[in-house]
């Protein structure tokens, strides 16, 4: 009897043990997946590209970007972009990212948007940037 | 052996067996969380100095004062050799912040015989950004620049001209100017302590972007520009 006991224990180990090998690579890749295009960090690189590479437009551009799902708090400071998720898993908060930019932006603060507007003009034959975010 | 000795050597190779088990468990989570977390990020950071010198090429070939104008028209990718000469890095008002970036523009059909592609005439500028650490000194850094490079004239022009983050371009032969491993040097020896210095290396950024460059007198000859950027974090 103790023999079947143990060989019970086993087979439920090692089944659990193939279970949790073969799903959770699948799962973890979801999960870091799905974090990492809406966190911060990806959200923060990707709004630092778009500006800098609005300015590569000649004349004029506008840039539109929207991150569904997800807001943000977005703090753009000495051409820095900081953007921290609004997760609704609070240890996903602190996912937030930090990107520079090359060009000259106003400093601001927004909460809670997902919507964001880059604009570059040509105005008096020189360049001029805007940043909105709703 | 009785039954009483027997039902405790089971328990007792049972419970090594269990533990083994739950060992190679943990290890093996430990191990798939541990590589693709260290993955994600690796992949984050190599890219981003490479990302930013490429941005920041692409939005210098379309600037109004590089560019060339024809008929009202920005040129992208057409420098004009009539701007650069007169060219003030400061009124272009670009560039990372807590960054130096030294931009190379070679005109490659004025390069020297039987030298490599880095042996051409063109104009060399720092760009800088806002500075907010404590300390950043990039006098000190372009000292030690001036101390590694070979050629005494553009050697002292190139001090001045990065000690003083001012305008006016260099034109001249472009012979070893810089190495990647003096900046990587410098930028450790003369940044703070507490902050690092990160220069990118990779090849690709050091081949630059293909560009032309149109003279006054119409010449337009195939060149390259070159953006390095040295990011202080």
């Amino acid at each position: 009897m103790a023999a079947i006991d143990f060989l019970g224990i086993v087979l439920v180990i090692f089944l659990t043990f193939v279970t949790v090998a073969a799903m959770l690579p699948k799962l973890l890749e979801l999960i870091i997946q799905a974090i990492s295009l809406t966190s911060g960090e990806s959200v923060a690189r990707q709004l630092s590209g778009l500006i800098t590479i609005s300015g590569a437009a000649p004349y004029k551009i506008e840039i539109n970007h929207t991150i569904e799902k997800v807001k943000y708090d977005v703090d753009i400071q000495t051409r820095t972009i900081l953007v921290k998720p609004k997760y609704k898993v609070p240890y996903a908060e602190k996912s937030r990212g930090i990107e520079p930019f090359a060009i000259p932006l106003q400093d601001k603060s927004y909460k809670d948007v997902n919507s964001f507007t880059i604009l570059k003009e040509l105005v008096g034959g020189k360049s001029q940037y805007e940043f909105e975010a709703k | 052996m009785s039954s009483k000795q027997s039902k405790g050597l089971t328990l007792t190779a049972f419970s090594i067996l269990a533990s083994l088990f739950s060992i190679g468990i943990i290890a093996l989570l430990a191990y798939i969380f541990l590589s693709r977390y260290l993955e994600v990020h690796l992949f984050v950071n190599e890219v981003t100095v490479e990302r930013n010198s490429i941005n920041l090429a692409n939005v210098l070939i379309s600037h109004e004062d590089l560019a060339y104008v024809k008929d009202g028209v920005i040129q992208r990718g057409v420098l004009d050799a009539e701007k650069l000469e007169h060219l003030d890095p400061r009124m272009l008002n670009i560039g990372y912040p807590n960054s130096l970036m030294i931009v190379k523009i070679l005109d490659l059909e004025k390069c020297k015989a039987q030298e490599s592609e880095l042996n051409c005439d063109g104009w060399f500028f720092a760009l800088n950004g806002p500075v907010s650490i404590q300390g950043l000194s990039v006098v000190k850094f372009a000292d030690c620049l001036f101390n590694n490079i070979d050629d005494d004239f553009w050697g002292k022009s190139f001090r001045f001209y990065l000690g003083h983050i001012l305008g006016g371009p260099l034109i001249g032969t472009i012979a070893s100017l810089w190495q990647p491993h003096d900046l990587v040097k410098c930028v450790h020896n003369t940044i703070p302590s507490g902050v690092v210095g990160v220069f990118n290396t990779n090849p690709m950024i050091f081949r630059g972007l293909p560009i032309l460059i149109r003279y006054d007198n119409g010449d337009l000859h195939v060149g390259r520009i070159i953006v390095g950027v040295v990011e202080f974090i």
